[in-house]
């Protein structure tokens, strides 16, 4: 009776979240006329033509190549930017130090609708409207608050007795971040670079504003287009577009997973 | 080579606060010198100084007679054990020895010679492959201890080594710690709270407090005349009792009176405190150490033994402490540490009483009136003004 009140809850919330997915996977192997005629979950002839017919796509291929030149371009700068930041944030006390802190939130307070104008005006002025290099640029300015606030608080975790044995055993403050506090911190960089791939990978608006051709759209935007441009829904195609969008993440998900082991800390003192 | 000198070293941090005052210390090549004191008597802080890690604010420390003051800990050629030991979590024992030599760019066989040879020494060749976290306390601590000696450095510096182990465990270490400290003739501070670890490793022991230099003296001298009221107080287990008294000269010659008790002082106390003959009328701290009372009957004669009742009898095997009253007024105990931890008993207790270290053979009862004999040729005399011992 117990473990039913447990379990009862945490199958119908897996069915929740697993059941969309299983019906968007079932569409994507069906011909698009037997969508509804063959209802069943598994479908009764599967065929992989709604794929080809995605990857066939003059846009899918392009866009999936700006999406990875984005995601990636977005997920290095702002570890680039954001471990040096919250490395001072956590280990200099300076003056505006908090204020700082407080300032690097801004960001995250805007609703992302409000910065959609500005930063086309910004785009069209500075001639980089339509370019990847802006997107990657936008990007890493809207991931950099949640990236710095979560390697700050890592990193201010790690005893600073480490990087004060680091520097009496002859390493440089840099030697003592490189072999010391980077190795350390590898679970939450991870952690930082999947949310910061994920949202580069899944944003649509700011693409929706920033972007107008096929030099600098992302999958999303391009599932977008699709959606419109058919006039009739193709079921199977979009379905399969949808899933091959998330296969990257999956696949990212899955490298990462037995990286971020716990408790690589433990043993560094007491 | 390394030599190490405080000259005048000042500390003072952001705040305002003074955590070291004035210190002068000379340590000689090959030396094993141990500052102790209570936390916060700026002992810690002058180890760091010497490691690089804190800012001098004043004064100068020199290593081999160079001011090293505006060195990075890297360019001071020492080496240091943490209280936590401070192990790199994500490196192998062997790579956590070897760091210090992959820093200074070592070749990688005489790296593999020299990490294999520090091993041996701290016996622990068969960890080289395990990390940090697999490993005993007392384990980590030798790897500690090795990454100090792989590279051959200057100067150790120790920061409470010992203090993260078990008591038995902290016998053991400190056993070896002076054992290869004498086989290395490296020139070791290092840096405790415990007066029994000072008094067992030190060469030479410096006692701190409040930032300030009390004493630095080989560790007979410091149990044997103590320069302060604070030293007296810290040094000993249990250490001395303080209390104030006075000095009265009679028809048996000079006598201190400290409450309603009084012992006389004999001509050895005397020679080493000439000036409290002197000093007939006048009040004085006067301190007797617990381990010189005792129960067995002198030779009767006057003022050579205090009568009073018994508050607490701890028995400790091989000896005992006997804690009795007294209507003697003690010595300030913000002067002194509070060695009630050790000691095991509340500051209540200690606060009017004197404790005797005795032979466990016929211990009174609580209550009970006795008579303690004291060998008077060991008091101690402090002026009550400035704290220290009388010439």
């Amino acid at each position: 009776m117990r473990a039913a009140m447990v379990w009862l809850p945490l199958a119908a919330l897996v069915l929740w979240t697993v059941g969309p997915f299983l019906i968007s996977l079932s569409v994507s192997f069906k011909q698009p006329a037997q969508v509804f005629s063959d209802p069943g979950l598994i479908p009764a002839q599967p065929t992989l033509d709604a794929y080809f017919r995605v990857i066939e796509r003059p846009g899918f291929q392009q866009a999936l190549w700006n999406s990875v030149v984005i995601a990636f371009g977005s997920l290095i700068l702002t570890l680039v930017v954001g471990v040096p930041a919250a490395y001072a944030l956590a280990r200099f006390r300076f003056r505006g130090r908090h204020l700082l802190l407080l300032f690097s939130l801004l960001p995250m307070l805007v609703p992302k609708v409000g910065l959609m104008f500005p930063l086309f005006l910004l785009a069209v002025n500075l001639g980089a409207f339509d370019s990847r290099i802006f997107m990657i640029l936008v990007f890493t300015g809207m991931l950099l608050p949640l990236a710095v606030w979560l390697l700050l608080g890592f990193f201010e975790a790690i005893p600073r007795d480490l990087e004060e044995a680091a520097a009496v055993d002859g390493a440089t403050q840099m030697g003592a971040i490189i072999h010391i506090i980077l190795p350390l911190s590898i679970p939450a960089l991870l952690t930082v670079a999947v949310l910061a791939f994920r949202e580069a990978w899944n944003e649509f608006e700011l693409v929706l504003a920033l972007t107008m051709t096929g030099n600098s759209r992302t999958l999303p935007y391009e599932l977008f287009l699709m959606q419109d441009a058919t006039g009739i829904a193709d079921f199977p195609v979009q379905n399969a577009f949808a899933l091959l969008t998330i296969v990257p993440l999956i696949l990212v998900y899955l490298r990462i997973e037995r990286y971020a082991a716990e408790g690589l800390l433990s043993g560094a003192v007491k | 080579m390394g030599e190490v000198a405080f000259r005048d070293v000042v500390k003072r941090f952001d705040d305002g606060t003074i955590a070291v005052n004035k210190l002068n210390i000379e340590v000689a090549d090959g030396e094993f010198l141990v500052l102790v004191g209570p936390s916060g008597c700026g002992k810690s802080t002058s180890l760091r100084m010497v490691a690089g890690l804190e800012e001098v604010s004043g004064g100068t420390i020199e290593i081999d007679g160079e001011v090293v003051n505006s060195f990075t800990p890297r360019d001071r050629d020492i080496a240091m054990v943490f209280q936590s030991y401070a192990l790199y979590p994500h490196m192998t024992v062997e790579k956590n020895m070897a760091f210090p030599l992959r820093m200074a760019k070592v070749s990688a066989a005489e790296k593999d010679r020299r990490v294999k040879e520090a091993a041996d020494i701290l016996d622990i060749g068969n960890l080289l492959n395990r990390y940090p976290r697999e490993l005993s306390g007392g384990q980590r601590q030798r790897v500690a201890m090795g990454r100090a000696i792989v590279r051959s450095p200057r100067v150790f510096l120790m920061d409470e080594p010992l203090s993260n182990l078990d008591a038995k465990l902290r016998v053991q270490m400190r056993g070896e710690i002076s054992h290869l400290q004498r086989e290395l003739r490296t020139t070791t501070l290092y840096v405790t709270h415990d007066q029994v670890e000072a008094m067992t490793l030190g060469d030479r022991v410096a006692v701190m407090h409040n930032g300030v230099l009390q004493q630095l003296a080989s560790p007979e001298k410091l149990y044997a005349s103590p320069g302060t009221v604070f030293v007296a107080g810290f040094i000993g287990s249990p250490p001395m009792n303080l209390c104030h008294g006075t000095v009265e000269k009679g028809e048996a010659g000079l006598t201190v009176r400290f409450g309603s008790m009084a012992l006389g002082i004999d001509e050895e106390s005397l020679a080493r405190y000439p000036s409290v003959s002197g000093r007939a009328g006048q009040d004085i701290i006067v301190g007797m150490r617990p381990e010189c009372f005792s129960f067995e009957a002198g030779d009767g004669a006057p003022g050579r033994s205090i009568r009073t009742s018994v508050d607490l009898v701890e028995m400790l095997g091989a000896e005992a402490l006997v804690y009795v009253r007294t209507d003697a007024r003690p010595v300030n105990t913000k002067d002194l540490v509070d060695t009630s931890s050790d000691v095991g008993v509340s500051e209540k207790v200690r606060a009017n009483a004197m404790v005797a270290r005795v032979s466990p053979k016929g211990l009174p009862q609580v209550g009970e009136t006795v008579e303690l004999h004291y060998e008077t040729g060991e008091l101690h005399f402090f002026d009550p003004v400035s704290g220290l011992a009388l010439s």
